[in-house]
């Protein structure tokens, strides 16, 4: 059985945004480097430095499914049906859009957190599962449904915006010792969470 | 050349302190799990260390003055009046409480935080300073002055407390000098852009 991950980029002062869900300044080091990645998104072609490129080809091949929220599907048009990571989304919604299964009849909506990771284990098989929204991912860690952090952080002081960890109610949630891959623009951390 | 540098252990959701601060808990609930990474053992904390805590203790004892907020000197009884036996500036609004005075090295700076770097850095020599507090740090960083973050980032996520950063009223780039992976925490330090 693969691994439920999450992946967000932010800024070393913990936004994933800026006020008006624009990412240009976290999301430069997507384009940082030499090392070209065509993904299946035809519209989306990332320039990163090496060790970024071998982190992400490794994040594509071993991704079977991807969770989203309904506010970043809604953002992005649901990728067109094709999320640069190349698997099928499932997004997390109590009311999924009208003709969804005619526009996006490759992503799957879903009416909670846990409902939505056992549909994405489904599909992903023995590939791993990435949350890609941090609402769903605050839920997910509440839950203790989290496998893996990865956090990709760039090195920007935002000031505000729309902040990645919001205020938990429960213990501090212990991550074990990450793994450390140092890009251009952003250092890679990624923390397997404590049982 | 000096530099001035913020030290600071952080969660990686961003706190710096935990619930509750306030003199008498300085650094609110489980502050000490933020800085268990340096290997104090029963000592008072400018004694201890080992390891990189040590060395990190060494660098910040090389520092030829300190530049610290109010709030973070208050709740430590201004360390007894020496931090490491080097000057120490409180950019403040208001003056200090009276009984300051008898610390000689603690001086209290009310014309605004560019005044109390420049005078840190003039007593600092060659020497870095060695920048307290997260709302000193921000309005540090917002008026141009502070040079360098050392984040030691601890693989923890506290949930609520204090906030390093919070609002800052612009947008501010960074630029990554130095990574050091060790397995209590993740030692970064940024120089700031301009």
């Amino acid at each position: 059985m693969g691994k439920i991950l999450t992946h967000m980029t932010m800024s070393l002062d913990g936004y994933i945004a800026d006020p008006r869900d624009q990412v240009a300044g976290i999301f430069d080091w997507y384009g940082a480097g030499d090392v070209t990645i065509e993904t299946d998104n035809a519209d989306v072609t990332l320039k990163v430095d090496p060790v970024s490129a071998q982190m992400l080809r490794e994040m594509i091949a071993n991704t079977g499914a991807l969770i989203s929220g309904r506010r970043l599907f809604d953002l992005t048009n649901g990728w067109g049906d094709m999320h640069p990571m190349g698997a099928p989304v499932v997004v997390v919604t109590h009311s999924p859009p009208v003709d969804a299964a005619k526009k996006w009849p490759r992503t799957s909506f879903v009416g909670g957190v846990e409902a939505a990771v056992v549909h994405a284990r489904t599909i992903a098989g023995d590939k791993n599962v990435v949350i890609s929204s941090a609402s769903i991912i605050q839920q997910a860690l509440q839950l203790g449904l989290v496998d893996e952090l990865w956090v990709s952080v760039a090195p920007v002081l935002f000031g505000e915006g729309i902040p990645y960890f919001s205020k938990m109610r429960q213990d501090h949630r212990f991550l074990e010792d990450p793994v450390v891959i140092q890009g251009r623009r952003a250092l890679h951390l990624k923390y397997q969470v404590r049982r | 050349m000096s530099q001035s540098v913020l030290y600071m252990s952080m969660s990686l959701d961003g706190y710096i302190a935990g619930p509750n601060d306030g003199p008498g808990n300085p650094g609110g609930d489980d502050f000490m799990r933020l800085h268990e990474w340096y290997g104090f053992r029963d000592e008072p904390p400018n004694t201890g260390g080992t390891g990189w805590g040590a060395h990190f203790m060494e660098e910040g004892r090389a520092t030829g003055a300190v530049l610290a907020g109010r709030r973070t000197v208050e709740q430590v009884d201004h360390w007894g009046g020496t931090h490491h036996g080097v000057p120490i500036f409180v950019p403040s609004h208001r003056p200090p409480a009276a009984a300051v005075a008898k610390y000689p090295l603690v001086t209290y700076v009310t014309d605004g935080i560019e005044s109390a770097m420049a005078q840190a850095k003039a007593a600092a020599g060659d020497r870095d300073v060695m920048v307290h507090g997260a709302y000193t740090a921000r309005t540090a960083l917002a008026a141009g002055v502070l040079d360098e973050l050392q984040i030691h980032q601890i693989p923890v996520l506290f949930g609520e407390g204090r906030r390093m950063f919070d609002v800052l009223s612009r947008r501010i780039e960074l630029e990554i000098i130095k990574v050091i992976d060790t397995p209590e925490a993740t030692h970064i330090r940024y120089r700031v852009r301009r």
